[in-house]
């Protein structure tokens, strides 16, 4: 299996996905990708629209928040304009506070309406390896 | 600490308490309202820590409650009821849940469904071209932002001023479909793009329309019978066609959790409040923070109303274009909120005194004589609508006086998932399941058989037994089952 940073584990009605990434900017990017994945997956794009970049600034309290706003954040630009967004270039990023590029495809419609992000269960940790990891569960 | 069967007190056949005493942040018990069977379903998933944490919430009054159809959530468990103190009490947004007056609306026909069954196909595809469903998808009216801040301000009664309906429907929606505490102006901008082109849209995952039958009429006492006197006064008859609408406040709903959420946790600490869960994020009801929420949800709620209300038109249009004016009209029974807060009164140490209740997956059930029930419901009480899970039967039940003390006059609000969504891909097929609907007699137009997968019926809890444990624990009582004749979904 190759490591696409993130993996879906189960939860009895929304979704639940497991992420990590080497630095904190990889588990930022991953997050996006595997929320991203649950909407509509790379593959499933077949009549490639419009790109579409926004740039977004997020200040949050810690990491953890400021993951899960930065997601809600990107899932709020892509159901106002109807896109997905595969890729971010961060132009500024601390522990509370980043600015941001995300780039994506207009889309006609979703796989999965992701209905929102939750701050339940995430929590931001470094495993033994140094990795960045955690657990994010959506409401769909 | 895991929590286990043993950790539970019975109380009766129907209702098991978790005792204070369980985890020293608690600051009320909890109680499960649930059979055995039921039960053992609940402990597979961690509803039962989720129910713990909702009862260290500031302000909590006697118990946290979860109705039979209890399953995980996030922040509180789904089916998860806690009423505040407005004075010492939290509101938290988590405890009303990101679809805002996610609800259900029954139509009831006055006709038997033998009697139109030649036009049902027909009648369900011309449903399901006039009501826009489906992921992410836009609807057909697209409102500029005057006109959303009058939808958002006066809800149901809005619409019908439009045109999307007539007067008296307003009398058979809770709250009448309006809550005059909303301020249009604390939604965002970006609530706003959500829900600018969604009003009149059912949406996706578990929302649903159906046309169905009344397959049984319970007496009082729970019994199959020929008439009871709660269904004379819902307008419900053996062998009549009903149909059901559920949905909510779409994108624009979720926004408005998505922000005071967001901005709950970045005052939090300032109020002094430590939480279990982040999702549970909650301010003083009475703070500035606290009534910002509170009119933005109303706000959302109004929204979810006006939708039900705009959806009732295009249905209505459809009836007539498919079976004429000689079919009769159809007429609203009811129309329930199952994800909300409301104010509303009872007694605490023998004090009348306001609440914030929160339902997030439950359902008022005023008994009778409750003043917000309209003349014609008065003696026999508020119907409680519970949709099946797809393809399964529907009830229709009527509050309880004694839920009052029991509940905070609350009831299950459907048959409670048992399996994901992604599980139940994995072992169903969308294709199979409309086959076997097909075989079963029942019409099925969906957009995404993937979608359909998602909801099978066997991913979810078995509504018998649920409505079965809301009726023998006192909560509401049974008047009507109700079977699909045809599932209209996204």
């Amino acid at each position: 299996m190759t490591d696409q940073g993130f993996e879906i584990l189960e939860h009895t009605a929304d979704l639940r996905i497991k992420v990590w990434g080497k630095t904190k900017e990889e588990l930022f990017k991953n997050a996006l990708r595997g929320m991203t994945h649950v909407q509509k997956p790379e593959s499933r794009i077949k009549n490639h629209k419009s790109r579409i970049v926004k740039t977004i600034a997020i200040e949050s309290a810690d990491l953890t928040a400021l993951l899960i706003d930065f997601l809600s954040e990107a899932l709020t630009q892509s159901q106002i304009n109807r896109a997905v967004f595969y890729n971010v270039k961060f132009l500024k990023f601390s522990d509370t506070s980043l600015e941001a590029k995300i780039e994506g495809i207009e889309v006609d419609e979703f796989d999965e309406d992701i209905k929102a992000v939750t701050y339940h269960e995430a929590e931001v940790k470094q495993n033994p390896e140094g990795v960045y990891e955690t657990k994010i569960v959506f409401d769909i | 600490m895991n929590i286990t069967k043993n950790d539970l007190k019975k109380i009766n056949d129907f209702v098991w308490e978790i005792p204070k005493s369980f985890r020293a942040d608690m600051r009320a018990p909890a109680r499960i309202f649930a059979t055995e069977k039921l039960l053992e379903e609940i402990f597979r998933d961690r509803s039962m820590e989720q129910l713990v944490n909702v009862a260290t919430l500031p302000g909590i009054q006697k118990h946290a409650l979860v109705m039979p159809d209890a399953h995980e959530g996030y922040g509180f468990p789904i089916g998860g009821v806690a009423a505040m103190d407005l004075d010492e009490g939290v509101i938290s947004p988590g405890g009303i849940g990101y679809d805002i007056n996610c609800g259900v609306r029954l139509l009831r026909s006055p006709v038997k469904w033998s009697d139109v069954k030649d036009k049902l196909p027909e009648l369900a595809t011309e449903i399901y071209d006039a009501v826009p469903s489906g992921l992410g998808r836009g609807g057909k009216l697209t409102l500029d932002k005057n006109r959303l801040d009058l939808v958002l301000g006066g809800g149901a009664g809005y619409m019908v001023e439009q045109g999307y309906g007539q007067e008296n429907d307003l009398l058979h929606l809770e709250a009448q479909g309006h809550l005059s505490e909303a301020d249009p102006s604390l939604v965002s901008n970006e609530a706003k793009s959500r829900g600018r082109d969604q009003l009149g849209t059912l949406g996706s995952g578990n929302h649903f329309l159906e046309i169905q039958r009344v397959d049984e009429i319970f007496s009082a006492e729970g019994k199959s019978a020929s008439g009871g006197d709660a269904a004379r006064a819902f307008g419900l008859f053996k062998d009549q066609l009903v149909i059901l609408i559920h949905t909510g406040s779409r994108g624009l709903g979720h926004q408005i959790a998505t922000d005071y959420i967001r901005l709950m946790m970045k005052v939090m600490p300032g109020y002094g409040i430590v939480l279990p869960d982040r999702e549970l994020s909650c301010v003083p009801f009475r703070s500035a923070e606290g009534q910002k929420y509170f009119a933005a949800m109303c706000a959302g709620a109004n929204f979810a109303w006006a939708n039900r209300q705009t959806i009732t038109h295009w249905i209505r249009e459809s009836w007539r274009k498919v079976l004429g004016d000689s079919s009769g009209k159809l007429e609203i029974v009811y129309d329930v909120a199952h994800n909300i807060a409301k104010i509303e009164q009872y007694a605490i140490n023998g004090a009348e005194k306001e609440l914030c209740v929160h339902r997030k997956g439950a359902t008022r059930a005023f008994g009778p004589k409750n003043p917000e029930l309209p003349a014609d419901y008065q003696s026999a009480g508020q119907p409680v609508l519970i949709p099946g899970s797809m393809g399964t039967a529907s009830y229709v039940l009527v509050g309880t006086n004694e839920s009052a003390g029991l509940s905070f006059s609350t009831s299950c609000h459907g048959a409670g998932r048992r399996m994901s969504r992604h599980g139940a891909k994995k072992i169903w097929r969308g294709s199979d399941l409309k086959k076997q609907l097909e075989q079963q007699g029942i019409i099925v137009r969906a957009g995404s058989m993937s979608g359909l997968a998602e909801e099978a019926p066997l991913a979810y809890k078995d509504v018998e037994e649920v409505v079965g444990a809301v009726h023998g624990a006192g909560l509401a009582r049974k008047v009507a089952r109700l079977k699909p004749l045809a599932v209209i979904k996204g």
